[in-house]
């Protein structure tokens, strides 16, 4: 439950912010107090893409783990040290953060510096996590140990898979902070390799967005047919979906460097290779879930062909909110392929269709689905019930999120094929037409940010 | 472990495409050799002018060619430096005719810059002690505005040129 | 949704919800051991890393220029 604390706390001050940088982005606003754009920018970043994911996700997973091969009072009281370790860090880079001490954005890239403590915070969040790892593990072992030669249930076999490559790719991020920037910070050393610094943060940097996904992916295999009324349809194609995720989440981080200078054509275009591998585990995940909605529906009587399709329990928000970001994972699933491709990366690379992007996937896909346990995970942890009204204002918000979501979300990805940048204040640049056309998706933005972020705050 | 026959269909149409597209994007990596930028060659960040194409005399559009240029540039927060006109002032714009082939060669001496032609492919990363290079024909006429496109600190947003093709 | 939340923590009745895992078939075909192998797939993601970064960065690390000093200006600070 405490990690849900955070969870909410962070969403909303990461909403506020992000409605800020698109007021200031359009260029009808400037912000008060010298506060800078950039800074608020670091906040939004950090706050939803790291603190509110990774506080849900290990919450949500201990509470998976809890319930499928139990918790002992001694894991549980490793797990506090855990949260309280990943709060502290928390707070570090954060305070860090506000104070316009580390205005470096989330990825941090040197030789921009911020203030050390800002990195000793981000360690300390790593650190954390590994504790909450390394109770997972524990926990399987200690099931697997009492129920020699059966198979472990589905829900902890997955909590594992995600463990597993969080700790191997969290080591690259780790090896970068501990060996490279803190000491680089504090001045022993000298210099910096910028390009190994970045090569290492995207050996860590893409595993982190399948990180947020399979969680949702959890839920879509193992949650989401109970609540339908259904079966999981295969438990072993779930598995190995899983497996296949795991296998290829990790070796493909050239695809985010592929502009870059130093490093050989070839090796990127390996990596890219295997980054498409994704594309199977994730087709099979598609299958899956429509198979079980139609299953189910097939059972409960449905004959037409699409008949099963309208009864789904379009009125229950612990359905609707993931099934909104399951079907916008096929366009985000779409602008990835085009993201990763060797050539087609030159025309989008930093432009404001990768932000269109991943508000795509990770605020639609993963935290819509997210909202969707939310729904049901917090009153069954505070022993209360989901009631009508909220259930009714639970498919408000999902609703509302999901068009501010995609008018913003479409008119970045138009900005973006346009030419537009992320991750910059507004500008009008030498001016002339080009920049013009920018501008007016810059509004589009706003407004849909505007629209958005009410239910969320 | 048994599939569904319809999920066989789905993922072998599936798995074909994907052979399909990678076939593509191999073909025009490794017959066409459309690379992304990949360009290896260091340089020490702290002296830049130590080397040729970054002399300040060298730097912006020189013509080494009929038809071909280069244009040296180095990118620093918070501009591109262009070069210097004939009576010693800044360049803020490239104008190349319609047609030329275009070798841009980017490096920096302090943070990451990114260098974006917008409307065209030229698409790169600038790290210091890295340079970048990028060779393109400049198919169409009109402006292109040059955008940093990469974080590089509070005054990012004001970083940018322009390229001119006329006719 | 904060709204929500709180609500559902604070305020909303007591009573249970369910927490809903979902169950397999009762005709459901055995799952092959072979997907609880672990070693096995922690091996072969290691071997997948190893094959994808070894070289490359044994090239970054080959080539790399002079280091960079750190920057705080351009960040405000």
């Amino acid at each position: 439950m405490a990690f849900m604390y955070v969870t909410f706390t962070s969403l909303l001050v990461g909403g506020l912010m992000g409605l800020l940088q698109t007021f200031v982005r359009s260029g009808k606003y400037t912000l008060p107090f010298g506060i800078d754009y950039y800074t608020i920018l670091t906040v939004h970043g950090v706050i939803l893409g790291l603190v509110m994911t990774t506080f849900f996700i290990i919450g949500f997973q201990f509470s998976l783990m809890g319930k499928t091969v139990g918790l002992t009072d001694k894991q549980r009281k490793a797990a506090w040290w855990s949260f309280w370790i990943m709060l502290a860090g928390t707070i570090m880079a954060s305070v860090m953060v506000l104070t316009g001490q580390a205005s470096v954005l989330y990825t941090f890239y040197a030789p921009l510096r911020a203030h050390p403590v800002f990195y000793f915070g981000l360690a300390l969040v790593i650190i954390g996590s590994w504790i909450a790892v390394f109770i997972n593990f524990r926990q399987l072992y200690l099931w697997r140990k009492a129920n020699k030669g059966q198979k472990s249930p589905l829900l902890a076999y997955m909590v594992t898979i995600n463990m597993i490559m969080w700790v191997i790719a969290s080591l690259g991020v780790a090896v970068s902070v501990l060996v490279l920037f803190i000491p680089w910070s504090l001045g022993y050393t000298a210099t910096i390799n910028v390009l190994l610094s970045r090569t290492l943060f995207w050996y860590f940097g893409h595993p982190l967005v399948y990180f947020w996904l399979l969680p949702a992916y959890m839920a879509w295999y193992a949650i989401i047919p109970k609540i339908i009324g259904g079966k999981i349809l295969s438990d072993s194609l779930a598995r190995l979906a899983f497996i296949l995720l795991l296998l290829f989440s990790i070796p493909v981080g050239f695809h985010h460097q592929l502009t870059e200078p130093g490093i050989d054509a070839t090796w990127k275009f390996i990596q890219v290779v295997l980054t498409f591998m994704v594309v199977i585990p994730t087709l099979m995940t598609a299958f899956s879930i429509f198979a079980t909605f139609e299953a189910t529906g097939r059972k409960k009587g449905y004959t037409t062909l699409f008949g099963w399709f309208r009864k789904l329990p379009w009125k229950d928000v612990r359905f609707l909110a993931p099934f909104i970001g399951m079907v916008a994972f096929i366009p985000g699933g779409a602008g990835g392929i085009i993201n990763a491709s060797h050539q087609m990366n030159a025309l989008i690379h930093n432009t404001i269709w990768v932000t269109g992007h991943f508000h795509l996937t990770a605020a639609m896909t993963s935290v819509l689905t997210f909202f969707g346990i939310t729904y049901w995970l917090v009153p069954h942890l505070t022993g209360r019930r989901l009631t009508p009204r909220l259930n009714k204002l639970g498919i408000i918000q999902s609703l509302t999120w999901t068009v501010g979501m995609l008018i913003m979300s479409t008119a970045m990805h138009i900005q973006g094929l346009l030419g537009g940048p992320r991750r910059s204040n507004f500008s009008e640049y030498a001016g002339g037409a080009q920049v013009d056309t920018w501008i007016s998706y810059q509004m589009a933005q706003e407004s849909a940010d505007r629209f958005s972020s009410l239910p969320s705050s | 472990m048994n599939l569904h026959k319809y999920e066989k269909i789905w993922l072998i149409f599936g798995i074909g495409s994907l052979a399909v597209f990678l076939a593509v994007i191999g073909f025009a990596a490794f017959w066409k050799g459309t690379h992304p930028q990949s360009h290896i060659e260091t340089i020490d960040p702290q002296n830049v002018e130590a080397h040729e194409a970054f002399k300040p005399e060298n730097l912006g559009l020189r013509e080494v060619a009929d038809g071909k240029y280069t244009v040296n540039i180095i990118a620093s927060a918070f501009n591109y430096d262009l070069g210097k006109d004939e009576n010693g002032n800044r360049v803020d714009t490239i104008r190349v005719p319609r047609g030329s082939t275009v070798l841009f060669q980017v490096t920096t001496p302090d943070v990451v810059h990114g260098f974006q032609i917008a409307g065209t492919n030229v698409n790169m990363m600038v790290e210091p002690g890295h340079i970048s290079r990028y060779e393109t024909v400049m198919k169409n006429n009109g402006e292109f505005t040059i955008v940093c496109n990469e974080y590089c600190g509070i005054g990012h947003h004001l970083m940018f040129g322009k390229v001119e093709v006329y006719d | 949704m904060v709204y929500i939340f709180i609500q559902l923590t604070f305020f909303a009745p007591r009573g249970v919800e369910e927490y809903p895992i979902a169950e397999e078939e009762e005709d459901a075909e055995p799952t092959p051991k072979l997907l609880e192998n672990w070693v096995l797939w922690i091996a072969i993601t290691i071997g997948l890393i190893l094959f994808a970064y070894t070289i490359p960065v044994f090239e970054i690390l080959q080539h790399s220029p002079p280091g960079s000093p750190p920057f705080d200006w351009p960040i405000g600070k």
